[in-house]
C-alpha cells in the first residue's frame, strides 16, 4: 500500500481527531478550471498548467470525487471526452447518478446525444423509461431535464431497473487514478444518494416526489425500500475499496428536506449507513449546500464524522457561530468559505474577515476549502492568499 | 321568495337585518308580514350566510392544511352555497395560501408544504375555473417568469409561478433557459405588469442585467417592474443591475409583487 502524502496525512489527522500541523486546504476547483478553459480565460499563468499542476501552485490539496461512473470534473463520452480512468463501474441497469451501464436480457438502455441533450431510454418487459440530461456552462455540466419517472405508475418500472442493477470496482483504474493525483490530494467518492433524496434529484424531480409522497405514500416508501435494497450491492463495493472518506452527496437543503422529513427518512438511513461504514473503516461525511439551519440538530445525531459544503450567510442561512455550536467538537466542518466571497464584488478584506474566522472558530475540526466551489467568476489572487492566511493561523 | 330575499342578503353582508325589512316592505304588504314571520326570515338568512362562510371557510382550511383529496368537494360546496367564484377564489384559497406563506415564514412549513398547497389549490382551481370565467374575473396582474438563459433551475421559479396564481395573478411560465429577447417579446405581448427572473449560478446572474438592459433598448422598461431572485441574488446585486426588487423566497416574491402591482395606476391594471 502505497504511503500516506504529506498532504493525505494532515487531512486524515483532522478525520482522527487529531491536532494537524496545519489546517489542511483542498478546494474544488474543477468546475471553474473547465469553464475558464472552455471560454479561453484561465488566468495567463495558469494557462499552460494542467489542473493538478494548478492545485500544486496554488499550494492546495484535490478533492478528487468518484461519482458514480464518473471522476468529478472529468466528462466521460457520451457527456465528453476527457480521459480519466473510472474505477466505480456500473456493471448493468442504471443509477443515473452518472452511470448507466449495459442493458442485461431483461432490458435495453440506449443512450444518445441530440444537439445539447442527452437523451436516455429504457426499454424493459414493464414498460419504458426515458430522461434527458442536458448541458449548461460551456458544456461542462449537465442537469436532468426530464426525468425518468413521469407518474407514480413509472415507479414499477423504476423499479424493475433497480433490482438488475449491479455495481462493481475496478482496482487497476483506481491505481491509476491515484498516481495521477500524486499524493497532490486524495481520492474520495460520492455514494449513492439516500432513497428520497435520489426520487427528488435524480428520478421525478421535487414537485412531483412530494405529491406522490403525498398521495400514494406507500408505492412511494416501497421504492425507497428498493432503492435502500438494491444500495446494498453498492456500498459494499465501497466498504472493499481503498477509499477512506465516503460522501453520502445529498445536497441537503432544508427548504426541500424539512426537519420531519429528515426526521422520519433520512436520519435512520444515516444511522444504518454510518454504522456500517465505520465499521469498514470508513470516514463519512454528506453533502449540505443549500439552507441547513434547521437541519444541524439532526447531524450530530445521524452519526456522520463532517458536513461538506455548508454555506454561511449571506448565501447560506447559518452564521459560523451557528454551525460551530451545532457541531461542537464531534463534527468537522469540510470547506467554509462561501463561494460568494470568490466573487470579484467581494473585497479582500471581507475575504480574508470570513476566511480567518472560519480558521479560528473551527481550528482543528475543519477541512478548509470552498462552499461548495470555485465559481468560474471566482478570483485566482484570493486562492493564492488563502494558504498565506493558513500559515499565519498556524503561527498565531 | 324566500330566495330573492337570500340573494340579495347574501349580496350585502352586514346589513342583512335592514335589507330584508326594505325588501320585505317592497314585496309583502306590511300589515300581512308580522314581525314574528320577519325574524325567522332574518335567521334563515343568518343561518344561509353562515353556511356560505363555513362553505368558504373549509375552502381555506382545506389549503392551510394541504387537504388536497378534499378541496374539490369544499369549492363544489361553497360554489352551492352561493358564494362567487371570485371570492371562492380570493376569500377562500388566496386566503389559505396567505396562511401557508406565514407558516412559511415562521418555520412551520417547508418547501414541501408550500408544493402541497400549490397542488391543493390547483386541484380547486380545476372545479372553480369554468366560475371564473362565467363571472368574468380579472387577475390580480399579469406576470412573466421564467429562469434566464444558461440557468436550467426551475424548482424556486417555478413556486413562485405557482403562488402567484394562487393569489389571483396571471402567470406566464416562460420555462428555463430564458433567452433575452423572448422575456422582452412575452411581456409587451401579455402586457405584463411584472417580469420576474431567476438565476442559481453565479454565471448566470448576470444575464439578469442584460434582461434589464433588452427592456431598455425596447423602451418598455418603464413599463413593467422587475423582480429577481434566486440563492446567489442580493439586494446589492439587485440594485447594481438595476431591478426593483428581489425575493429571498416564493412568500417573499408574492408579497413584492402585490406591492409592486400598488405602483401601477388604475388605467394600467
Amino acid at each position: 500500500m502505497r504511503k500516506e502524502s504529506e498532504i493525505e496525512r494532515r487531512i486524515m489527522s483532522v478525520f482522527r481527531g487529531e491536532h494537524p500541523d496545519r489546517v489542511p486546504w483542498m478546494p474544488r476547483i474543477e468546475h471553474w478550471y473547465n469553464v475558464n478553459r472552455a471560454l479561453g480565460t484561465l488566468p495567463e499563468e495558469l494557462q499552460r498548467l494542467s489542473l493538478i499542476d494548478i492545485y500544486r501552485e496554488l499550494n492546495a490539496a484535490m478533492r478528487l470525487y468518484i461519482i458514480g461512473d464518473w471522476v468529478f470534473g472529468f466528462l466521460q463520452p457520451p457527456y465528453g471526452s476527457d480521459v480519466m480512468p473510472t474505477p466505480f463501474k456500473t456493471i448493468s441497469g442504471a443509477s443515473w447518478m452518472g452511470g448507466a451501464g449495459e442493458g442485461r436480457e431483461e432490458m435495453e438502455i440506449k443512450r444518445e446525444k441530440v444537439e445539447d441533450e442527452i437523451i436516455t431510454e429504457y426499454k424493459t418487459p414493464l414498460g419504458a423509461l426515458r430522461s434527458v440530461d442536458r448541458s449548461s456552462e460551456h458544456g461542462r455540466a449537465w442537469y436532468i431535464v426530464e426525468y425518468p419517472a413521469k407518474t407514480v405508475e413509472d415507479l414499477e418500472i423504476l423499479q424493475y431497473i433497480l433490482e438488475r442493477t449491479r455495481y462493481g470496482f475496478d482496482e487497476d483504474a483506481f491505481g491509476k487514478l491515484d498516481q495521477w493525483l500524486g499524493g497532490q490530494g486524495m481520492i474520495w467518492i460520492c455514494a449513492l444518494r439516500s432513497p428520497l433524496q435520489r426520487l427528488f434529484i435524480e428520478y421525478m424531480g421535487v414537485e412531483r416526489t412530494v405529491i406522490s409522497l403525498r398521495r400514494h405514500k406507500d408505492k412511494v416508501e416501497e421504492i425507497m425500500e428498493t432503492i435502500k435494497r438494491v444500495d446494498n450491492q453498492c456500498y459494499d463495493v465501497i466498504k472493499k475499496s481503498p477509499m477512506k472518506v465516503v460522501n453520502l452527496a445529498d445536497n441537503l437543503d432544508c427548504r426541500i428536506v424539512s426537519p420531519d422529513l429528515f426526521r422520519k427518512y433520512y436520519l435512520p438511513y444515516y444511522q444504518e449507513r454510518c454504522d456500517e461504514l465505520h465499521e469498514a473503516g470508513k470516514y463519512v461525511i454528506t453533502h449540505a449546500d443549500g439552507y441547513v439551519k434547521t437541519l444541524l440538530p439532526t447531524f450530530r445525531e445521524a452519526g456522520l464524522d463532517g458536513v461538506e459544503a455548508v454555506t454561511f450567510k449571506p448565501v447560506g442561512d447559518v452564521t459560523v457561530e451557528e454551525v460551530k455550536q451545532a457541531f461542537g467538537d464531534e463534527l468537522i466542518l469540510v470547506d467554509g468559505i462561501p463561494y460568494w466571497h470568490f466573487l470579484p464584488e467581494v473585497s479582500m478584506d471581507e475575504f480574508e474577515q470570513i476566511t480567518k474566522k472560519v480558521i479560528e472558530t473551527f481550528s482543528d475540526r475543519l477541512i478548509l476549502a470552498i462552499s461548495d466551489e470555485l465559481p468560474p467568476l471566482g478570483e485566482i489572487r484570493k486562492m493564492h492568499r488563502v494558504p498565506m492566511i493558513i500559515e499565519e493561523a498556524s503561527h498565531a | 321568495m324566500l330566495h330573492a330575499i337570500f340573494l340579495f342578503s347574501r349580496a350585502i353582508t352586514g346589513k342583512i337585518e335592514n335589507v330584508i325589512r326594505h325588501v320585505s316592505r317592497l314585496i309583502f304588504d306590511e300589515t300581512c308580514f308580522s314581525e314574528k314571520s320577519l325574524g325567522n326570515l332574518l335567521s334563515i338568512c343568518q343561518l344561509v350566510n353562515m353556511i356560505a362562510e363555513e362553505a368558504l371557510l373549509a375552502v381555506k382550511s382545506c389549503t392551510v392544511n394541504l387537504d388536497v383529496d378534499a378541496i374539490a368537494k369544499a369549492v363544489e360546496t361553497a360554489l352551492k352555497a352561493d358564494n362567487s367564484a371570485y371570492s371562492i377564489m380570493m376569500d377562500g384559497m388566496a386566503a389559505g395560501m396567505e396562511e401557508v406563506g406565514k407558516k412559511y415564514e415562521a418555520g412551520e412549513y417547508f418547501l414541501a408544504e408550500l408544493i402541497m398547497a400549490g397542488e391543493t389549490v390547483r386541484e380547486g382551481m380545476h372545479v372553480l375555473q369554468p366560475h371564473l370565467e362565467v363571472e368574468n374575473v380579472k387577475a390580480k396582474g399579469t406576470v412573466v417568469i421564467g429562469s434566464v438563459r444558461g440557468d436550467l433551475h426551475d424548482i424556486g421559479k417555478n413556486l413562485v409561478a405557482m403562488m402567484l396564481r394562487s393569489t389571483g395573478f396571471e402567470v406566464f411560465d416562460l420555462g428555463v433557459d430564458v433567452v433575452r429577447e423572448k422575456f422582452v417579446e412575452e411581456a409587451r405581448h401579455r402586457k405584463a405588469h411584472i417580469v420576474g427572473m431567476s438565476a442559481l449560478l453565479t454565471t448566470t446572474m448576470g444575464e439578469m442585467k442584460e434582461v434589464i438592459k433588452a427592456f431598455q433598448l425596447a423602451g418598455i422598461r418603464d413599463r413593467v417592474k422587475v423582480i429577481v431572485g434566486g440563492a446567489p441574488v442580493t439586494r446589492e446585486f439587485t440594485e447594481k443591475i438595476g431591478a426593483d426588487a428581489n425575493g429571498t423566497d416564493a412568500v417573499e416574491a408574492v408579497k413584492i409583487c402585490k406591492e409592486l402591482m400598488s405602483t401601477f395606476g388604475d388605467d394600467e391594471l
